[in-house]
């Protein structure tokens, strides 16, 4: 079956809202699978990520819609999560359209029904995951279990509330993520291939010398890479450390 | 009046110009001129003591001395003629040799010039009035800005003679460039391990009083009595709280360039700049700063403090020492050398990529790889004709280090200095010098003006050619790594701190010593010393010494208790006032200020201008422009000038 | 010994073909069996019906399993009925997982095979995350025996009055000087509410006045005017609040109260006509309903009954006009976009007062729809139209003034035309609106609101589990009628009881668990947590308060260290759901293949 969609609906709204849908018997395609958890905030993007890993073509986040949340904010979060994976994922090309966010109200059968259509047929027309995205996303995936970007976006709401420019917010998220995402790709390059040096890794990522060394001074200094020899080329060759995760 | 003329002879410095026997006899015509006489060295013993004998024989009242510059021996030749029972400022001076024999060629002609010279002197000496000398009660503290190697060492030593300090450091931590340098030529001395207990002797000094991460708002006053305000930023962190275990920065998630190691690495928005950082404490760097508060959060201390605001502390000093150091010229100013190429950096960020704090833990490799071909270019934006002509003195030396150590971290490296003049002078540097050559470091000559350009190398990510004509001719270098010494230039915020100090710049923008030879510590502000590169580039040695010289002007003036003021200063002829108040507007010393005269509502109420004398440093600005001519500057009073000029016009 | 159980049953309902007309169950029952550890599979026509709950109980107390999975109807459905019967076999609860083959499968595709393939995915995906739950037990609270009535209006004072005749303790916290609320300012109530006194005016008081004496006359009330809510703490069953009075000129007091549960009967605010100026609101003899009572009161207590005299020259009017929906039902910019329930009702009512006093005025009412499907309320209306009184169905669209003489022109919709006419009364029948109030009791209580700014009409049917002791009467849910609101307060009041009776609430474990070794205190969890349910304090990691708690989870999925789990809806048991969406999951497809 393709495309495969996994929904996360919230328990209030959008749960509900599929089975109005049911109730009402609107018909949709029988590409999605619902998973049902009590807010849209509690979509871990990792989870999404996963999803993605674990064959999904597409996900979608529904909630309830903005100012209705049973729990009064946790749609935002997952909208700001969604957001800016979605900026990943075009800059990665993988496909920003593969996730989305929707507002469902519990009446909004005929909503949930026709969303899932067109959603269904939007990943239909993107096509099929290419064979290098799998491991894209499992940096991706690193990254957003990592540390530094779940901090930065965990506490962008208590940074909004007391007064942060909400558009440097923004940057400064993409700003990091990008920068670990680089880290997480070096890693999962060393990981993969054994000991190589920052003129081999920067090839095979396409990145500069300096921003791919940069990667490496990070990685060593948090213990996942250590020095080793130094190649013929004179480039020094890290190794990853085993062990690790 | 009855005045003496002494004609000085400077060996041949003054006679080989001038007709010197010819200048005093001309000088025995003029108008009150008692006795004239000439001789070989007037400011020798035997020339001061003719003079004091003349004082008493003749019951001279003014004396003349034509020899060199005022600025020379003044005050030598005012202490004679008071120990012979004149007022100091019975004194006037001809300056025959700088203004005359120095630069004429004519021997006639310039004897002529000298004999106008000594008319006006003599005209104006007629003038002349005796003045007292002011003296000023001195607050035992000192002020130090910038706690590099230069203020530490001022610091210390002012402490330790048991003194009060102030040392303000505008950076979060004390230290300066020393600090980020690796070895020290020629002694390859590890520059932390000499440095750090120095800046712990700082802090633990119970006399010394360290702001860092503050700035100098004001200064008030005059010598023995400034009254300074320093504005001490806020670091969103609470200082007596912050234990610097550093865990808000390991959580920080907003990484930024690190300015001490030049941009080659990375640090939080939560910082302390080096590992060995004094005080220890974190500063938020708000313009990297999302907000998140995770510090604040993660903090055990509760010592994070967002609302922090900036604090102004007040205080009163008897002394300064300016010791700003020096900034680095920004290379890209000079696109020939290729900076901005990846492997293309400073002298000071080698010394980061070298130091063992620093972003590669003291590898020295350039994303990743470990050089073979090391070009190091000196002068880069030094002695340049017609721009910045002078030399930043400390380059050759550390170029010379630095491809020592290039050799000692890297054997099979091929390391090339491109350099114009080895310039080796000081104690142990030609000895090193040397030795790096022996050590196979090749040095090849250019000239200045000639052509040399640094560019990527085609097609090579990692490598650039230097392109420069040599003494070999047209030559081409490949390299791996290029190291450029670029010029040490005052620091961009010095014109702000000249405002604060009154003092003067030089040409090349650092800060002027009142001589360049005998005076080099003061300035042309009585309380006011330079220590270090703020007065011009040097070495840590010399800045050190400096350093401690300062301290001992500083100590001498503190010790006094009570300091000479300035007797050259402005009156205030109340009758010519109009109160208009020019003078208290241009005054650049606030010295001038109104002063009421009759009671409130009668009406003989007027305000008048009122000169203070602490203040007044006698430049006579208010005096030219009083519109009412109300003022005069003692010892340059308009009928004194006039009188020097009708004694010009006289010849 | 204790018995060994780790089976799995797997119940399917066709629910009477609802589910067996689209999805072939036999063969997504064999596909069930085949999965790993279900040990029973089993179906039912109707699993929700007695003869089915009875089955389900029989089966599993027999089987030796401790998982279960419904596969039927939505858990929104019939959950509750299978968990009860589940428990009541004594296996946990938090061990049934559904897969909700009805709304989500049978009844919302239309190809039979897809549809069974995807019923069995669903499966799969609940048998898989069965696996991977938990027995949890209910977190207990108890209750405390007082009740907090914002608001003294009828539907606070219902509440109040049943809640006391049990012999709990009420304190209501009332902001005007007195109780009684808007109904206070009504001069007749219409069609007729019963006061039992045979009196040609339905004034409230009869009915009303009766019921503040009862108030101040119970022992176990006490009544705070000119008061109002400060701050608020706590949790279901266990509120600190701060209620701040007037007690004199210019002084006030602070009172502490702890209460167990708060009654929210904060009633609507009347629209203000002057936001539209269609209406001519600023002309003397353009009025409101509300200012209609008004004068009907005035002129009543000065003697000589219920008068209508126009206020600008205090004569008899020949010609009212209402203009009904006046800022309801988004008729003009300005308007709220709901109906406001009452005022074609009290419309009516007036008009027939005015007609029976003035026989010779001209009665109009302006109305769009006349909405009021209420008992008594048809025949009313059909009566009035009989008594001369004018209904045009149409929009006004002007009301002026010019030398003193009132001008309206609106639209004739039945005959299709639009007239001008003279006229000497315009009465507004405005609507209502949430009380400004409303935004900062929400926040205190985190009670929702709903689309309009009414506190939210909760169904507790379709809401699982109410987590705040806090209930909502009256026009603080949207307009009402008298009666409605009244019957409000009866149900809060109920809720409450219930609550208080019991002496507790049991409430879902449903929470984060904290792993303090890898707790960072970074303080996110607080911050994005509105109900103060966890807190980084002194201790070494953050704590969950459970009874604050709502279980939303999103702090879990924020937690900068990862060191939060969600009790019942964990990573792992996500990602299982994840992992067996499509096929099964790669480590038992290798196990079964090796």
């Amino acid at each position: 079956m393709f495309p495969k969609i996994i929904t996360f609906c919230c328990n209030w709204c959008a749960y509900p809202g599929a089975d109005f849908a049911g109730i009402s018997h609107f018909k949709y395609p029988v590409n999605a699978r619902i998973i049902r958890v009590m807010c849209s905030g509690r979509v871990d993007p990792g989870l999404v990520l996963e999803a993605f890993i674990s064959g999904a073509d597409g996900v979608m986040v529904m909630g309830c819609h903005p100012g209705e949340c049973h729990y009064e904010h946790g749609n935002y979060e997952a909208e700001r999560r969604i957001k800016l994976l979605r900026y990943l994922f075009d800059k990665y090309e993988l496909g920003g359209k593969r996730l989305r966010v929707e507002w469902i109200a519990a009446s909004e059968g005929r909503k949930f029904a026709e969303v899932t259509a067109d959603f269904v047929e939007t990943v239909r027309k993107i096509g099929a995951f290419q064979e290098k995205a799998r491991e894209i996303l499992e940096v991706m995936k690193d990254t957003f279990y990592g540390e530094r970007l779940r901090l930065a976006l965990g506490a962008a709401s208590r940074a909004l509330d007391s007064g942060a420019d909400g558009e440097k917010y923004e940057e400064t998220l993409k700003k990091i993520a990008e920068e670990e995402m680089k880290k997480y790709r070096v890693l999962q390059t060393l990981r993969k291939e054994g000991e190589l040096c920052v003129r081999v890794v920067a090839e095979k990522l396409g990145l500069s010398l300096r921003e791919t060394f940069d990667c490496f001074l990070d990685l060593k200094h948090e213990g996942l890479i250590e020095e080793g020899d130094i190649g013929e080329d004179r480039y020094m060759i890290y190794g990853f450390v085993r062990g690790e995760r | 009046m009855r005045i003496g003329v002494y004609v000085c002879h400077c060996g041949l410095n003054i006679e080989a110009m001038v007709d010197v026997e010819e200048v005093a006899k001309f000088a025995a015509t003029l108008p009150d001129v008692t006795v004239a006489r000439d001789y070989k060295y007037m400011c020798s013993d035997p020339g001061q003591e003719m003079i004091k004998k003349d004082i008493q024989e003749f019951e001279l009242e003014r004396v003349v001395v034509a020899s060199c510059s005022p600025r020379m021996h003044e005050p030598t030749f005012q202490v004679t003629i008071q120990e012979a029972g004149l007022n100091a400022y019975c004194f006037e001076m001809a300056n025959i040799r700088e203004h005359c024999s120095w630069v004429h060629t004519d021997k006639e002609r310039a004897t002529e010039k000298a004999e106008a010279l000594v008319a006006a002197a003599v005209f104006k000496a007629s003038q002349l009035e005796p003045l007292e000398t002011i003296e000023v009660d001195v607050t035992p503290t000192a002020l130090i800005i910038g706690a590099g190697i230069a203020g530490m060492q001022a610091a210390l030593d002012i402490a330790d003679e048991g003194f009060k300090v102030y040392l303000v450091e505008k950076e979060p931590s004390i230290g300066g460039h020393m600090s980020q340098l690796d070895k020290t030529f020629p002694t390859l001395d590890c520059s932390a391990c000499i440095l750090t207990p120095k800046m712990v002797d700082v802090a633990r000094h119970e006399n010394i009083e360290l702001i860092t991460y503050a700035e100098v708002e004001s200064i008030g006053g005059y010598i023995g009595n400034f009254k300074v305000k320093v504005r001490k930023k806020p670091r969103y962190i609470d200082e007596t709280k912050c234990t610097g275990c550093g865990i808000c920065a390991q959580h920080c998630p907003v990484k930024a360039l690190n300015e001490y190691d030049l941009g080659l690495g990375y640090r939080k928005a939560t910082y302390v700049p080096f590992p060995q950082a004094i005080p220890m404490k974190y500063t938020i760097d708000r313009d990297n700063c999302i907000q998140c508060r995770t510090c604040e959060h993660v903090c055990g201390m509760e010592a994070v403090d967002f609302e922090q605001k900036e604090e102004f502390l007040e205080f009163d000093v008897g002394a300064i020492v300016v010791a700003t150091g020096y900034d680095l010229l920004d290379p890209l100013e000079k696109p020939e050398f290729g900076y901005g190429l990846e492997n293309v950096i400073t002298g000071l960020q080698f010394e980061r990529l070298s130091n063992a704090s620093g972003p590669t833990a003291g590898k020295l490799i350039i994303n990743g790889k470990v050089p073979k071909d090391v070009v190091f270019i000196s002068c880069v934006g030094s002695r340049e004709k017609g721009g910045r002509e002078y030399c930043s003195r400390f380059c050759c030396m550390y170029n010379a280090k630095q491809a020592h150590l290039v050799g000692e971290k890297i054997p099979d490296a091929n390391v090339t200095v491109l350099y114009t003049d080895m310039r080796a002078y000081g104690e142990g540097f030609e000895e090193f010098y040397n030795r790096v050559r022996e050590e196979g470091v090749k040095y090849v000559r250019r000239e200045l003006d000639d052509p040399i350009e640094v560019k990527k190398k085609d097609g090579e990510e990692d490598r650039v050619v230097v392109v420069a004509k040599t003494e070999n001719g047209l030559e081409e270098y490949e390299a791996d790594l290029v190291v450029l010494a670029n010029a040490a230039i005052a620091r961009s915020d010095t014109e702000k701190v000249r405002r604060l100090v009154s003092a003067s710049r030089s040409r090349d923008g650092f800060f002027l010593e009142l001589h360049p030879k005998l005076r080099p510590i003061e300035t042309t502000v009585d309380g006011i010393f330079l220590a270090g590169c703020a007065q011009a580039p040097k070495d840590i040695p010399d800045s050190v010494a400096q350093g401690s010289a300062a301290a001992s002007y500083v100590c001498s003036l503190l010790s006094q208790k009570r300091a000479k003021g300035e007797s050259c200063i402005s009156v205030v002829n109340e009758d010519l006032c109009i109160g208009c108040g020019t003078c208290v507007s241009v005054c650049p010393y606030g010295a001038m200020e109104f002063s009421e005269r009759g009671s409130y509502g009668s009406s003989n109420f007027r305000k008048v201008a009122q000169n203070i004398s602490a203040l007044c440093k006698g430049c006579g600005t208010c005096g030219s422009e009083c519109p009412g001519r109300a003022i005069d500057v003692k010892h340059f009073k308009d009928d004194q000038i006039l009188a020097q000029v009708e004694g010009i016009l006289s010849v | 010994m204790k018995e060994e159980k780790d089976g799995m049953a797997v119940f399917f309902c066709h629910c009477d073909g609802e589910v067996s007309g689209m999805v072939d169950v036999p063969a997504v029952m064999e596909y069930a069996a085949t999965l790993p550890k279900v040990t029973i599979v089993e179906e039912h026509e109707h699993l929700c019906s007695k003869e089915g709950i009875a089955r389900l109980k029989e089966v599993l107390r027999d089987g030796k399993v401790d998982r279960v999975v419904m596969a039927a109807c939505s858990p929104r459905t019939h959950g509750d009925i299978f968990l009860n019967a589940v428990e009541s076999v004594g296996i946990n609860e938090y061990l049934v997982e559904f897969a909700n083959l009805r709304e989500q499968c049978a009844w919302v595709h239309e190809d039979r095979e897809e549809a069974t393939e995807k019923a069995k995915d669903l499966v799969r995906m609940a048998v898989f995350r069965a696996m991977e739950l938990e027995p949890l037990d209910r977190i207990k609270l108890s209750i405390f025996p007082s009740v907090l009535v914002i608001g003294g209006g009828v539907a606070g004072m219902e509440a109040a009055l049943n809640i006391a005749s049990k012999g709990f303790k009420v304190v209501i916290v009332e902001r005007a000087e007195e109780i009684g609320g808007r109904v206070r300012k009504l001069s007749t109530t219409f069609p007729t509410i019963s006061c039992g006194i045979p009196c040609r005016h339905d004034c409230p008081e009869c009915e009303f006045t009766p019921k503040v004496e009862e108030i101040y006359a119970a022992g176990n009330i006490e009544v705070l005017t000119s008061a109002e809510l400060v701050d608020v703490e706590g949790r279901i069953g266990d509120y600190k609040v701060k209620v701040r009075r007037k007690v004199g000129e210019g002084e006030e007091e602070v009172r502490d109260l702890n209460v167990g549960t708060v009654i929210i009967a904060t009633g609507s605010r009347t629209f203000d006509p002057g936001r539209i100026p269609d209406y001519g609101y600023e002309f003397e003899d353009v009025i409101t309903s509300e200012e209609l009572e008004l004068m009907y009161l005035q002129t009543r207590k000065g003697g000589g009954g219920a008068k209508l005299l126009r206020p600008s020259d205090g004569r008899v009017p020949k010609r009212v006009d209402f203009i009904q929906c006046v800022g309801s039902r988004g008729l003009k910019p300005g308007s709220n976009p709901y109906c406001s329930i009452t005022c074609c009702l009290y419309a009516i009512g007036h008009a027939r007062a005015i007609k029976e006093m003035y026989p010779d005025t001209e009665v109009y009412i302006h109305y769009t729809n006349i909405q009021a499907p209420y008992r008594g309320f048809e025949e009313y209306y059909a009566e009035t139209s009989s008594l001369g009184i004018k209904f045009v169905r149409g929009a006004v669209d002007k009301v002026e003034e010019q030398g003193g003489q009132l001008f309206i022109g609106y639209e004739d919709a039945d005959l299709q035309r639009r007239e001008e006419a003279t006229t000497d009364l315009v009465v507004l029948s405005v609507g209502q609106e949430p009380s400004d109030n409303t935004t900062k009791l929400s926040e205190m209580f985190h009670v929702e609101r709903d689309i309009d700014g009414f506190f939210m009409e909760v169904n507790p049917r379709v809401v699982a589990e109410d987590k705040t002791g806090v209930f909502v009467a009256g026009c603080a849910l949207g307009p009402r009628n008298i009666r409605y609101a009244v019957a409000d307060g009866r149900a809060a009041a109920e809720n409450a009881i219930r609550l208080m009776e019991q002496g507790f609430v049991e409430v879902e474990p449903v929470i984060p668990v904290v792993d303090e070794d890898k707790c960072i205190r970074c303080g996110v969890c607080e911050s994005l947590c509105r109900y103060e349910g966890i807190k980084v304090g002194e201790a070494e990691a953050a704590e969950v308060i459970a009874a604050l708690c709502r279980g939303c989870g999103l702090c879990v999925a924020s937690c900068p260290a990862k060191a939060l789990q969600m009790k019942y809806y964990s990573d792992d048991q996500l990602r299982t759901l994840l992992r067996t969406a499509f096929s099964m999951p790669v480590a038992v497809a290798e196990a079964e293949r090796g």
